[in-house]
């Protein structure tokens, strides 16, 4: 017995000093020096997997969802629009992507005249995406990623979370009593499994891209092109570098930087997988707004070691000032 | 006026503390008449009470009005002791024995409030103020004759004034029962001549002489008179009134060299009269008066003509006063072992004023530095002597005044251009030798007063030295850092050459190694910006062997203190240091493990029988994980965490040394140091490992900590320590409950690892799990098949409600939630048949720690099969009903009926026979209701064939096994 834990913990220093060995020959770097908003992305699944399961046993459905996201598209389509050929490109895109939903939801996407880079979901599958965005991105792939990662939250059922008693009460013809429980909840629920489900949005529109032609490392590619944007590049530069129990719980997402290095390494590592795979970018078809499936171009194919959003995934983790730039960027996708 | 007043006041003064005396002498009186009533009723032969007067017991205290036995006043002390005194000569015809009222005096302590305010009002105040009254009366009267008379014959007027009250004096003084009146009566008379002789040379209203010489001369005439009649009084209080008297008029007088000389002949006469008697009043009332006369002639000739010779001349005058007043209590009759607190005061208060005469003169040239030390070479050679005598208050205070004089010349070095931490440390090691003197002559005051005097001036040091630090050049931190190592050093060495408690054995200056530690910490501090300055702190390693074996707790707790502060210097400033290559770092950081270590080794303590190694074990532990967190941190920030995990273990493995388990259990504190790096890991890995998405190669570095930490963790909970010690809370409590921590950080890697989608299998993989280690394991792991079964109900509930609507973007089979959410069913089926047949959660052990979930698991193990099953089911008819069509949803449920029919056989359970048998029921109920109705034509043919041929399957079974049921 005393040689088996002799061998053991020899085994146990072999490994943690081989370990630390290999990391301190590599200087492997963290995006950020310390965060607890991954911790409690993982402690909020308990309490996410508790409020799917409410969810699941009041007696509202998708049928009713997708009534209630009618209204909110009527309510829409009647308001200002973006530029025709925008909204035009960007429904092709997510009528594509809907191919591979469950619900039983009209998927639409109206383009807001704003130039603040955004997008949102909304219940019954209606998503808004600002023209600010469409400029902010750098291909159709990451923009078919900011797409699928809105579809994930409808599809996942995040929207139909946060209005499920105003849906239920409206059945029961008394909406304000569900905007006052839902708002209610929301206060002090929300914040405790937000990440969590942005997290969820994320992997789904990883998922959803492996299944498109297109390049699957956009996902972190996008996260990357938003720091294009000047106005988010002061914030970067002054947020928190270290944790902080109370800020942590609070935020909604999860710090850019930390989504960005995620899909990244997960794109690159399918590219090491699929060495022989190519995939689509779509830089130009996002600046003529012709979608791949209408024009798609030779040009456009990626290789492995090729390519904005490959090339991004080939290198290296990033290192503290890279992920400095991107940092605490966060948005509502 | 002010002078008067004063003087006044100081008469009040002293009369109410005569009253005190005499209250006290009359209660003692009473007390001794009442044990010679109780002897004399003995023998009921009723005697006269002895009178007041004839009472052999003296009063003590001399400063009180009652007449003189004699001529002039009361008998000195001396004579109530029988010494043989010269008899003051005086040209007054003998005064009658004042022998107070004839009637025996009530006890005062028997009289009411009001009685007593009367008698004393009668018998004391009414001459007091009569003598005032008679004063202002006297005043009125000299300005009434300022308006109507000469200047010439005002002074006439006040002078026969007081040649009335002379005569009154005269009258009044061969009557006893008014001699006290005719005394103050004289005194005033005095008085009032004092004020007209010095009004009739320097008052506009009373001038009438002009030539100043003149004018001195009768001043100098009626002081002669002053200090003749306080001579002739007899007793101090009237010489000491006549003495402030003649001050306060020559304080009026112009502030010239004769003035001054003729105040300090009144002074030195006034302190002649005490080498003749034991006045210690007097002399404390002269040598103050004095001193406020010179203080009042200093400031004024300061702001005159510049006075050629004026510092010689005063520090003649004042060192003849100072000297002829400090000599006084050098004498046989002052003799005595005992504190007397009277003569101590005056004494003390003498060389004060002294000291100070002193200063005012030598104010601004260095050279007073010498004049002090001279002083306090003399006080102490004058203490010695009072030693030899032996006059013990006098020793004390002259030692004190000693050190007083020491300690102002070191003071007054700063004229030298000397710094003020040069002064500090010399006073420091002024106080210690002060202190060490003390002690070999079993002084205990002189001793505590150097103590402290040294512990003051060290915490100034320290003082000066920090907050100095940040504006000094490296010259100025070495002589800080040179004076504090110098102190600390006198102090520990003096300590333990000094002697020797004798009830402990411990050294003499307890207090001060304390101060010693902070000083050697603030030497540090100073020359911490030498580079390997690191390395002097070893000098202090021998002193940890030193204590040791002279077993010294006070230099112990110096080195605790030293320990405690070096660290916290070296911690606050080698680690955010990130510039140094980890190599000289270590090398930085070594001496700090060394003393650390020397810290644990000597730290046995003889008296108790046991070492006390913590507080090195800790700062060690510190040390390194401080060490691994900044080198680690400089290559990688996940490095830390590994580092900590593997000095975790090092710290387990050496609690399990047999050596170090006797060593002052040390192994109980490297186990808390052990479960300290543990959450310390675990702190790190939630905040810096989890949000890492690094990876060597294609393996994700956080997935290697989390493998690492979990056989680690894993390592810990099969950790057996013996049964040694009855409270071993590590046994008992903390260690068992690394197997729920090991579990609790696999649960949170596989929830961080894995997408949702896999959750279900993850749990039943767990379950698994724990139900083979506590199936194989047993014993002390037992409790993990419970927990097999948490594992078990949270697969259920996910295939139940999560599984149903969790979506993934694909179309292939092999992706879809409700696969695994089968696969999981499928596992818990087998996984309840073995909890059931082989009866795991019997016989379950908990921890003293855990002891709280006992009695829930024994619940559990009554209804095993029910507790196991029917979650499984319920959660299988509602994952059936959220995932799969309506139109063959009540085939699936008769599948289930079926399922849970043969658990009935395998497991001779009728009620869940019952349960199948009604979930059957309800389904063909259903089969009628609903999908005759709504399912298509094909759809419902097969429903019907399906539901028909698992009823069959069921009659199969039934007819086949119904020897295993209860009822059958």
């Amino acid at each position: 017995m005393a040689r088996w834990r002799l061998l053991l913990l020899l085994a146990l220093f072999a490994l943690g000093g081989s370990l630390a060995v290999q990391l301190a020959r590599q200087r492997v770097q963290t995006p950020l020096e310390s965060t607890l908003t991954r911790t409690y992305q993982v402690l909020g699944r308990p309490v996410q997997s508790l409020d799917r399961a409410f969810s699941r046993i009041i007696p509202i459905d998708s049928l009713d969802e997708k009534e209630f996201g009618e209204a909110i598209a009527a309510r829409y389509a009647s308001a200002k629009q973006g530029d025709a050929a925008s909204s035009l490109y960007l429904q092709e895109l997510v009528d594509k992507l809907a191919v591979f939903a469950k619900k039983p939801f009209n998927y639409r996407v109206f383009l807001l005249p704003t130039e603040v880079p955004n997008a949102c979901a909304l219940p019954g599958g209606v998503m808004l995406v600002t023209e600010g965005l469409l400029e902010a991105l750098g291909s159709e792939a990451e923009l078919v990623a900011v797409l699928a990662h809105e579809m994930g939250h409808i599809e996942r059922g995040h929207c139909l979370a946060a209005v499920k008693y105003q849906v239920l009460f409206q059945k029961l013809k008394a909406p304000s009593l569900g905007k006052l429980a839902d708002f209610a909840v929301g206060v002090m629920l929300r914040h405790a499994f937000s990440k969590t489900q942005e997290n969820e949005a994320d992997d789904y529109a990883f998922a959803l891209l492996l299944q498109t032609p297109y390049d699957p490392a956009a996902v972190g590619a996008a996260f990357v092109s938003l720091q294009a944007y000047p106005g988010r590049s002061r914030r970067a530069q002054s947020g928190p570098r270290h944790a902080d129990p109370v800020r942590d719980y609070f935020m909604t997402h999860p710090q850019l930087v930390l989504r960005q290095e995620k899909y990244a390494q997960q794109g690159h590592l399918w590219w090491r997988q699929h060495p022989t795979a190519k995939r689509y970018g779509g830089v130009t078809n996002l600046q003529r707004r012709e979608s791949f499936y209408s024009r798609p171009l030779s040009t456009e194919w990626r290789h492995r070691g090729t390519g904005r959003g490959n090339g991004q995934s080939e290198k290296k983790p990033l290192t503290w000032t890279q992920a400095e730039r991107i940092r605490s960027m966060n948005n509502s996708f | 006026m002010l002078l008067l007043f004063l003087a006044l006041a100081v008469l009040v003064m002293v009369q109410l503390h005569a009253l005190r005396q005499q209250n006290r002498a009359l209660a003692r009186r009473v007390s001794l008449l009442e044990t010679a009533l109780d002897k004399d009723q003995q023998p009921a032969a009723a005697e006269p009470v002895p009178s007041v007067a004839a009472s052999p017991e003296p009063v003590e205290d001399e400063f009180t009005f009652e007449a003189d036995a004699g001529p002039g006043g009361a008998p000195a002390p001396s004579q109530r002791r029988g010494r043989v005194q010269p008899e003051p000569q005086a040209s007054l015809p003998p005064l009658p024995r004042y022998t107070g009222p004839s009637p025996p005096p009530v006890p005062l302590a028997t009289l009411g409030w009001w009685k007593k305010l009367e008698r004393q009002f009668l018998e004391n105040w009414t001459g007091i103020l009569g003598a005032v009254i008679m004063v202002m009366g006297a005043a009125f009267l000299g300005g009434y004759a300022y308006l109507q008379m000469r200047p010439f014959h005002r002074f006439l007027l006040l002078a026969a004034f007081a040649g009335l009250l002379m005569g009154l004096f005269a009258f009044l003084r061969t009557r006893p029962k008014w001699l006290k009146l005719a005394l103050w009566l004289r005194s005033s008379a005095a008085a009032i001549l004092l004020f007209a002789c010095l009004g009739a040379g320097g008052f506009p209203a009373l001038q009438w002489i002009t030539d100043p010489f003149a004018a001195l001369a009768l001043l100098c005439a009626a002081i002669a008179v002053n200090l003749a009649l306080g001579v002739v009084g007899g007793r101090q209080a009237i010489a000491a009134i006549h003495v402030l008297l003649s001050l306060a008029a020559l304080a009026a007088a112009p502030a010239t060299y004769t003035t001054l000389v003729i105040a300090a002949v009144a002074t030195l006469f006034g302190i002649a009269l005490t080498y003749r008697e034991r006045w210690d009043y007097h002399l404390l009332l002269t040598v103050s008066s004095f001193f406020l006369f010179h203080l009042s002639w200093y400031v004024r000739t300061l702001r005159g003509v510049e006075m050629p010779g004026r510092p010689m001349f005063g520090l003649a005058v004042v060192t003849a006063v100072g000297i002829s007043a400090a000599l006084v209590h050098y004498r046989q009759v002052y003799q005595s072992r005992r504190f007397e607190a009277l003569p101590f005061v005056g004494h003390l208060l003498n060389w004060l004023y002294f000291g100070f005469g002193l200063l005012c003169y030598a104010q601004g040239t260095p050279w007073k530095t010498a004049f002090l030390a001279g002083g306090g070479v003399l006080a102490f050679g004058l203490a010695r002597y009072a030693k030899r005598l032996p006059v013990r208050w006098l020793y004390l205070t002259d030692t004190l005044v000693a050190k007083l004089l020491l300690v102002l010349a070191l003071v007054s070095l700063r004229q030298w251009q000397v710094g003020y931490e040069v002064i500090c440390a010399l006073t420091v090691l002024a106080g210690l030798l002060f202190a060490v003197l003390a002690k070999v002559e079993e002084e205990d005051l002189l001793f505590r007063v150097g103590t402290w005097l040294a512990q003051v001036a060290g915490l100034l040091l320290i003082l000066l030295a920090c907050l100095g630090w940040y504006g000094a050049d490296a010259p100025q931190r070495s002589s800080y850092a040179l004076w504090l190592g110098l102190c600390a050093v006198a102090g520990t060495v003096l300590h333990r050459a000094g002697g020797r408690h004798e009830a402990d054995g411990q050294g003499i200056l307890p207090g001060m190694q304390l101060l010693a530690g902070a000083m050697a910490v603030a030497a540090y501090v100073q020359l911490q910006q030498l580079p390997w300055a690191e390395y002097g702190l070893l000098l202090a390693l021998p002193l940890f062997a030193w204590r040791q074996r002279n077993q010294d707790d006070a230099l112990g707790r110096g080195l605790l203190l030293f320990l405690l502060g070096v660290h916290a210097v070296l911690w606050a400033r080698l680690f955010p240091d990130a510039g140094l290559a980890w190599g000289l770092k270590v090398l930085h950081v070594l001496p700090l493990l060394l003393l650390s270590a020397g810290a644990a080794s000597w730290s046995w303590h003889r008296v108790r029988k046991r070492a006390y190694p913590l507080v090195g074990i800790y700062l060690l532990a510190g040390d390194l994980l401080l060490l691994s967190y900044d080198l680690g941190r400089a290559y990688s920030p996940l490095i830390p965490g590994v580092v900590w995990l593997l000095l975790s273990l090092a710290a387990l493995e050496l609690s399990a040394l047999p050596r170090l388990r006797r060593w002052g259990q040390a192994d109980h504190h490297l186990l808390n140091v052990g479960h300290a790096y543990v959450v310390a890991f675990l702190v790190r890995y939630f905040m810096v490992h989890v949000p890492s998405e690094a990876y060597l190669g294609t393996v994700p570095v956080r997935l290697v900590v989390e493998v690492l930490a979990l056989a680690t963790l894993l390592y810990w909970a099969f950790q057996r320590r013996p049964a040694a010690e009855a409270r071993d809370l590590h046994r008992t409590h903390l260690l068992p409950l690394y197997a729920e921590a090991s579990l609790l950080l696999a649960v949170f890697v596989c929830l961080l690892e894995l997408g949702e989608f896999w959750y279900p299998l993850c749990w039943m993989g767990l379950a698994y799990l724990c139900l083979a280690a506590g199936w194989l394991l047993r014993g002390a792991f037992s409790r993990l098949r419970v927990y097999a079964l948490l594992f078990s109900w949270a697969a259920a509930f996910h295939v139940a409600f999560l599984s149903s609507s969790y979506v993934v973007p694909s179309f292939d089979w092999y992706r879809q939630a409700w696969v695994v959410a089968t696969l999981a069913i499928l596992l818990q089926l087998p996984f309840g048949y073995l909890l059931c047949t082989r009866k795991l959660l019997q016989d379950v052990r908990w921890p003293v720690s855990l002891q709280l979930l006992a009695r829930p698991a024994n619940l559990l193990s009554l209804q095993v099969g029910a507790w196991v099953f029917y979650p499984l089911f319920a959660a299988v008819a509602v994952f059936l009903y959220w995932t799969f069509d309506q139109t063959i949803l009540t085939l699936l449920w008769v599948v289930e009926a079926f399922v849970i029919f043969a658990f009935s056989l395998l497991l001779r359970a009728d009620h869940f026979r019952y349960v199948a048998l009604t979930v059957i029921g309800f389904c063909l109920l259903r089969l009628v209701f609903y999908d005759l109705s709504h399912a298509g034509t094909l759809a419902r043919a097969l429903v019907f064939l399906g539901v028909g041929v698992v009823m069959l399957l069921i009659h199969a079974l039934f007819n086949q096994f119904k020897g295993r049921l209860s009822d059958g």
